[in-house]
């Protein structure tokens, strides 16, 4: 039986900041197809910024969902009706998760706005995706990040330990930075699309991360899918670890 | 998942640091087994301004590396343009210790008068000159080389051999300030690594002009990654993974 392997972190559209050459579904399928990826969860790059992300969600949540993947729909706790909307989110969007951009929509994490959001998602069975950065802050053009900050988003997870949380684009510095909090709780998972900063990565992760916590994440098409599933095909780790970090961790996260 | 793909390597940009030398050497040794890279060219760094005595420092330390493993490396002789026996130094590292190249960092500008004797030597001995090259919106260095620098000096010396690192970190800066300057090749080497910058360098300069270097002993899959996913033939991708540096290096051994 062929095994099921996924990406945690891609998305389809257009960034405002560059030309994106494979933001099409059938681009992201294609480069998924080469690398022996079955499936994941995708979001919508348009809709980060726009003023109404449920808009540009609704062009592309069916179209996402029927090309098999999950569907991460752009949420915005201070947009006045968000937490009632979550209920679309879930029955009409068909969303497996919410995915939240602090950085560029410019609030704290612990705030009660994102807190209720993320506990409502959790009561309806969405997952929370915690975008830490969507650029490296170095190369911003036009627009700055305001940043995130690891205390904010553990505290985030402990206020709503019925919610299952993505922590995702964080560097591996902060992850292992964090790594308590990850290991002790069961409702965090960490993706790898940024862990680019050393040599080894996914052993000295290891080190001090919980197998059962990494999964495998691309940033495609605004990150290079090759870069990470190198890092973890070159592992000296055990196979079963691999497979974990590829396929069976996802699988927890998002059932 | 898919098996890894092996291919010849030169790695044009690589360090050891001060601090840990002998940690950065084990780790570079493995990285050669791991990868199966068949040359790095290597230069060792400390602090933004280093001492005459730190230099040479640092430069025994690069000797002594070659020296230890001849067929994994090569190396760099590394010059602080503020010294008044930089020339004495280039000339000795490169006549008596083997050294294949120079690097300059962050002790001035490139295009900083100081560093003008570094092009005229270099031109004599047929070496390339490394220049790190990286604009940022934030924590930019007070004499941090940008893509505009290395037009300069490429202007005024143009049969210097100039890389630039880094794809100047911005490529859409970088790539933009040095396209037209023949005698300036570049790496893509460091953290950056969104998806369209290595496709973006070859559709402005093509391939001929691009070396593979890493920044070991950060990632190594990271910029592998990129070259294994650009968009160009098998041939034009060993190009920049081996042939265009064993073409550039004229002095560097190679099996």
């Amino acid at each position: 039986m062929m095994n099921k392997y996924y990406d945690a972190c891609s998305f389809i559209g257009n960034w405002p900041f560059r030309k994106i050459h494979k933001g099409k579904i059938t681009d992201l399928m294609a480069e998924h197809k080469k690398n022996g990826i079955t499936g994941g969860l995708v979001g919508c790059l348009d809709s980060v910024f726009f003023n109404d992300p449920y808009e540009g969600d609704e062009e592309v949540a069916k179209l996402i969902r029927d090309c098999g993947y999950d569907f991460a729909a752009t949420v915005n706790p201070m947009l006045p009706g968000t937490l009632e909307e979550l209920d679309s989110i879930k029955t009409v969007l068909g969303a497996s998760a919410i995915r939240l951009y602090p950085s560029n929509h410019g609030y704290s994490c612990a705030s009660e706005e994102a807190i209720a959001v993320a506990k409502r998602a959790g009561e309806l069975g969405l997952k929370v995706v915690v975008t830490v950065r969507t650029e490296d802050i170095r190369i911003d053009y036009c627009f700055k990040q305001s940043g995130v900050a690891m205390a904010d988003i553990v505290a985030l997870a402990k206020a709503c330990p019925d919610t299952k949380f993505l922590f995702s684009n964080i560097y591996v510095g902060e992850a292992m930075g964090i790594a308590p909090a990850i290991n002790e709780c069961n409702n965090i998972w960490i993706d790898i699309s940024r862990f680019n900063h050393m040599l080894f990565v996914i052993e000295k992760a290891l080190e001090k991360i919980d197998a059962k916590k990494i999964i495998f994440g691309s940033g495609f098409p605004l990150l290079t899918m090759k870069c990470m599933l190198l890092n973890v095909e070159y592992a000296e780790v055990d196979d079963s670890v691999k497979e974990m970090i590829m396929s069976s961790n996802y699988e927890d996260f998002i059932s | 998942m898919n098996s890894v793909e092996r291919r010849k390597v030169i790695d044009v940009h690589v360090h050891i640091w001060l601090s840990r030398i002998e940690n950065d050497i084990k780790e570079l040794v493995k990285a050669s087994e791991v990868y199966g890279i068949d040359k790095m060219l290597i230069s060792p760094l400390s602090g933004y301004d280093p001492s005459v005595e730190e230099l040479q420092t640092l430069n025994d330390h690069a000797t002594d590396a070659v020296k230890r493993y001849p067929d994994i490396f090569d190396a760099y002789v590394y010059l602080n343009p503020r010294h008044d026996n930089m020339v004495d130094v280039l000339r000795r590292e490169i006549e008596d210790k083997g050294k294949v190249g120079v690097k300059l960092w962050v002790a001035t500008f490139c295009d900083d008068p100081r560093a003008y004797p570094v092009y005229e030597e270099c031109i004599k001995y047929d070496v390339p000159v490394l220049l790190h090259s990286f604009v940022k919106t934030v924590g930019q260095l007070e004499n941090e080389t940008r893509g505009n620098h290395v037009h300069n000096i490429a202007q005024r010396y143009p049969e210097a051999k100039i890389i630039m690192a880094h794809l100047g970190a911005n490529c859409y800066h970088g790539i933009r300030a040095i396209r037209n300057d023949k005698n300036v090749w570049v790496d893509p080497c460091g953290s950056i690594y969104r998806q369209d910058d290595l496709d973006y360098t070859i559709r402005q300069i093509g391939t001929d002009r691009i070396l593979y270097g890493t920044d070991m002993p950060g990632s190594y899959n990271t910029n592998y990654g990129q070259v294994l996913e650009a968009e160009i033939s098998e041939d034009k991708k060993d190009d920049i993974l081996y042939n265009n540096a064993a073409k550039l290096f004229t002095k560097m051994s190679l099996k």
